[in-house]
């Protein structure tokens, strides 16, 4: 009954189409995501006087762990509503999906909630990005072995 | 074909809602019987909570009633296995039935407990629906705190709950009839857009209802539709203008009215089980004993999504149950 009807009523919709905008703020916040991770990096290397190894996973850490507080205290996901690809882009974006998946199953109790919940949704990329990993390791000892 | 069925001696006796915090806040906050400030309200978990606002929601019913007793049950939610409801009514010791129909579970349910009313005498029921935001994130979408972006077309699942009471009693609001609907697959694939998705089977089930006969369009003061977004709305309007040219001012969406869209929000309107139930017991059937409406048919939508069928590429089966209510006084 009317399923054409239906589609063309549908096609003629103006569906609400933030991309562009959504495109410009995702560039945006996700730059001063970029650009607050490397403030803490010259502050490890310059003011710390750490080696850039050592800064450069002190980094990567700081901004999981503000990630994963600002997730905790609720905050988070309403940043993400605005900044979209911006916060979810970065390691920042990890971070949340691990604690959030934790948070999910703190009801179910320590094993079966927040151990097997954890890697709901972080799992996938951390299985392909292991994969990917040893693909790349494999291809690069093959080239120049 | 579907059929309309008739009821005899169906009448809506008390009713009665409990809501969560952004509901509390938007335009019917003064109809609701109780609204709880948190989610969590006062549980451990966010399962108990809506279990918490089903017993509030009774409570409510009961300290309205004279009579306490009831023969049946019938009510469902969102939840795996209804996993709400079960954990409700085992304190109640009445016989339930538990029905599961999506966001259209109340209208699902107010039909079967009608059913089991029809022509008896003497007899009662509880009608009961709930959801709750978090549940239904949890359940269908992502992790209540996941940081991604959602889209204007997604709609948010009303936190609450609401119990009816209907009896053979005369009472001022009658069940005058109701029919089940189909289900329909409008081949939509995005649960993002699920008021789109459940146009057609609203469509098929408000044409199918006038087409019987018994009742005509002209006989109904106000069509509301369950949770069909402001999206949904606007496309279903659009479809049945062909048909009933004043349909724009005569139909309205239970979740466009439950929530104030354009300052609150809650993206394309509000959905859920909770989203029709809390409606119609805190704005139809108050509107009704005002005198604003003599007769209301009521549509209740519902997307019989499945998580794991979108992820393995199937489309959204919907389906929408309608009731007539009735100001016989």
């Amino acid at each position: 009954m009317n399923i054409e009807f239906f589609e063309k009523v549908k096609q003629q919709y103006p569906f609400p189409n933030h991309k562009i905008k959504n495109c410009i703020i995702a560039f945006i916040s996700g730059g001063i995501i970029g650009g607050i991770g490397q403030g803490f990096l010259y502050l490890y290397l310059d003011i710390m006087k750490m080696n850039l190894e050592t800064s450069q996973t002190l980094m990567i850490m700081t901004m999981i762990g503000l990630a994963a507080l600002l997730t905790g205290l609720g905050i988070f996901d309403k940043i993400g509503q605005i900044c979209g690809a911006g916060t979810f882009i970065p390691i920042t974006g990890f971070a949340n999906a691990v604690v959030s998946s934790a948070m999910e199953g703190r009801s179910e109790g320590p094993i079966f909630g927040i151990g097997s919940n954890m890697f709901k949704l972080a799992g996938s990329v951390i299985t392909y990005g292991i994969t990917s990993a040893i693909l790349v390791a494999l291809v690069r000892f093959w080239l120049f072995v | 074909m579907n059929k309309i069925i008739f009821y005899h001696n169906v009448y809506i006796e008390q009713y009665s809602t409990v809501v969560g915090p952004i509901e509390s806040e938007g335009p019917l906050k003064d109809g609701f019987d109780l609204c709880v400030s948190d989610l969590y309200n006062g549980c451990d978990n966010y399962e108990h909570a809506e279990i918490s606002l089903l017993e509030d929601a009774y409570d409510c019913l009961l300290s309205k009633v004279k009579d306490k007793r009831f023969d049946i049950c019938v009510g469902g939610d969102l939840m795996n296995q209804l996993g709400v409801s079960s954990y409700f009514v085992r304190q109640l010791q009445i016989p339930f039935i538990g029905c599961y129909a999506a966001c259209s579970n109340s209208t699902l349910a107010i039909n079967l407990a009608s059913l089991y009313l029809n022509n008896q005498n003497n007899q009662r029921a509880l009608v009961f629906t709930s959801s709750h935001y978090a549940n239904a994130e949890k359940q269908f979408r992502f992790p209540n705190e996941y940081g991604i972006q959602k889209k204007d077309t997604v709609t948010s699942t009303v936190t609450g709950a609401g119990c009816i009471s209907l009896c053979n009693d005369k009472q001022t609001i009658q069940i005058v009839c109701g029919m089940f609907g189909e289900v329909y697959d409008a081949l939509e694939t995005d649960a993002n857009d699920m008021g789109s998705a459940m146009v057609m089977a609203c469509y098929r089930t408000i044409v199918q209802f006038f087409a019987d006969g018994a009742i005509t369009y002209q006989d109904v003061d106000h069509i509301f539709t369950g949770d069909l977004s402001s999206i949904g709305k606007a496309l279903l309007i659009q479809m049945l203008e062909v048909d009933y040219q004043d349909i724009a001012s005569k139909l309205e969406d239970c979740g466009t009215i439950i929530y104030d869209i354009d300052n609150q929000k809650v993206f394309a309107g509000g959905s859920g089980c909770a989203c029709s139930m809390c409606t119609l017991n805190a704005y139809i059937m108050p509107s009704m004993l005002e005198g604003k409406y003599q007769r209301v048919l009521v549509v209740a939508t519902g997307a019989l999504l499945n998580p794991i069928m979108i992820q393995q590429k199937e489309s959204i089966p919907c389906i929408a149950h309608a009731i007539l209510l009735e100001k016989c006084i």
